[in-house]
């Protein structure tokens, strides 16, 4: 018999993946099927990878939560600025759950990879950190379950189902 | 006050990627990393259309979408509220992107591979700022219409092809802050175009040689349209990303034209951002004309061959000596050119920079 971990949704080098200093989008769509779509601020992932959680700063987050909470449909994309590399979840169980205390040290240290990372590339510190913004009086976490995941890196296989 | 698509214009150059959210019929969202929104007008954006896309499938059930793009220099957000209209595949603004995908292609070694099937033109129906992302970052002051009047004036007043090369980089280093440029003229016999001055690279180029739909000026010279790149480690990463992805059906080429003073492609990756590698140039129409007349009449000299067979020396001096040489086989004009001058299509001319900011 399979254990939990075998059998979860996302293998744990995209587990990984997720949890690094990578861009993390959230969406959702209201009543009116238009989705809408802001940027998180970190990810975690539970000990058997069958359920994710993404932080998003609560300023940013209005429509999002009400989208959220009316129908539980989310899509996150994940992607690593230096080389693309790009996944997307999708869950139909999202919910607004209440955030840890640890979750601001995770916070703060996806800013500072994620600053890193695009200084990397060539831009300035003082844009990177005014890109990823402040770091969040409060944060909104929003926890789902993986339903489906799709490799997005640019190229003609974006949008195949992620192998697991 | 409410914003509009011209007051963020400058989100729309490409130097951040944005994301689109797009929802299916069945009311699943989807969000996807766009490298580009292209300005068409004060009320509508293009995107490109390579791939049949979850996005593309979405949006031709159900129209609506959201696009968030942040400025490039303070890093704001900002949501566009937007609604599909349809896809152009000919007339300019396909031709406009296919030209800037080909430029990419071809930066990345993938000439041929990708190719843009399509613009989807969408109508721009809300701008609004994303709240708490407002920056302290200020934006630079746009350059205005007045400096490129200035500028094409001094442009319009030289007297041979030699000045009018040393005005148009001089003009583009002081005025418009490029610091790396480079003018390219065709060479209707052989067929190529030759670089004929420079400015910002440790090796001038002058000299250098590329056939026209090779690299992004060759590229920008054959269809006649300006590409920006505008964030070259970003584009160039996109370029690298789409490659590997489709390496395992078809091995990669290596790209085949060479950018003078930057030493490797990684090298030429490694810019700060980067609002252009454009690809007009503008020069006295007399002047255009004058050279154009010659060049038709003329082979290239032996000296010209010679030397246009490597990269040539940076040193200014010999980049002076060369263009003098080179200006010497056009008839020198006899009065003051006019005073109107013309931005042309790089028909004759083309001219790559690198703006650093």
């Amino acid at each position: 018999m399979k254990s939990a971990e075998e059998t979860a949704p996302i293998e744990a080098s995209h587990a990984a993946f997720i949890q690094g200093g990578v861009s993390v989008i959230v969406a959702s769509r209201n009543a009116d099927l238009v989705a809408n779509a802001v940027r998180g601020c970190g990810c975690r992932v539970s000990r058997d990878r069958r359920r994710v959680v993404v932080l998003v700063d609560r300023l940013r987050t209005e429509i999002l939560v009400a989208d959220v909470n009316a129908n539980g449909q989310v899509a996150v994309v994940f992607s690593q600025p230096s080389t693309h590399r790009t996944i997307q979840l999708k869950g139909t169980d999202a919910s607004v759950v209440r955030s840890k205390p640890s979750d601001r040290a995770l916070v703060a240290s996806h800013r500072e990879e994620w600053v890193d990372e695009l200084c990397s590339l060539g831009y300035s510190r003082l844009f990177a950190e005014a890109f990823w913004g402040p770091l969040p009086e409060a944060l909104v976490a929003i926890s789902f379950t993986p339903s489906a995941a799709f490799q997005q890196t640019p190229g003609p296989a974006a949008g195949q189902p992620l192998a697991s | 006050m409410a914003l509009s698509l011209n007051s963020i214009r400058a989100c729309l150059e490409g130097a951040v990627p944005a994301v689109i959210a797009t929802c299916a019929r069945d009311g699943t969202p989807n969000v996807s990393y766009i490298s580009e929104v292209h300005y068409v007008d004060a009320g509508h954006v293009a995107l490109s259309y390579q791939f049949f896309s979850k996005t593309r499938q979405n949006v031709l059930e159900n129209p609506r979408a959201t696009v968030v793009m942040a400025h490039p220099e303070t890093g704001t957000h900002y949501r566009l509220g937007v609604h599909y209209l349809r896809t152009e595949d000919s007339g300019p603004l396909f031709e406009c992107m296919k030209a800037k995908l080909a430029g990419i292609a071809s930066h990345s070694g993938m000439t041929g591979v990708f190719r843009l099937r399509g613009s989807d033109v969408y109508r721009v129906d809300s701008v609004e700022e994303v709240p708490g992302t407002r920056s302290a970052l200020p934006p630079s002051v746009p350059l205005g219409l007045q400096d490129v009047r200035v500028a094409m004036e001094r442009l319009s007043g030289a007297a041979d092809l030699a000045a009018l090369l040393d005005g148009l980089l001089d003009e583009l280093t002081t005025r418009f802050g490029v610091s790396h440029a480079m003018v390219l003229m065709l060479d209707p016999a052989r067929g190529t175009l030759y670089s004929v001055a420079s400015h910002g690279y440790p090796e001038s180029g002058v000299g250098a040689e590329l056939r026209p739909g090779e690299g992004i000026i060759g590229t920008a010279a054959q269809s006649r349209t300006p590409i920006r790149i505008s964030h070259a480690t970003s584009e160039f990463g996109y370029g690298r990303a789409m490659r590997e992805d489709a390496t395992a059906s078809r091995p990669a080429r290596k790209p085949r034209y060479r950018s003078p003073g930057l030493r490797n492609r990684r090298a030429r990756s490694r810019f700060r951002y980067s609002p252009a590698i454009g690809c007009s140039a503008f020069c006295s129409q007399r002047a255009r004309r004058r050279h154009a007349s010659a060049m038709t009449r003329r082979t290239p000299s032996r000296h010209w061959r010679a030397t246009s067979a490597r990269w040539r020396p940076s040193s200014e001096k010999r980049r002076s000596r060369m263009m003098v040489r080179r200006a010497s086989r056009i008839p020198p004009l006899r009065r003051r050119a006019p005073r109107s001058a013309c931005v042309t299509t790089p028909r004759t001319t083309a001219c790559s920079s690198v703006r650093t900011t």
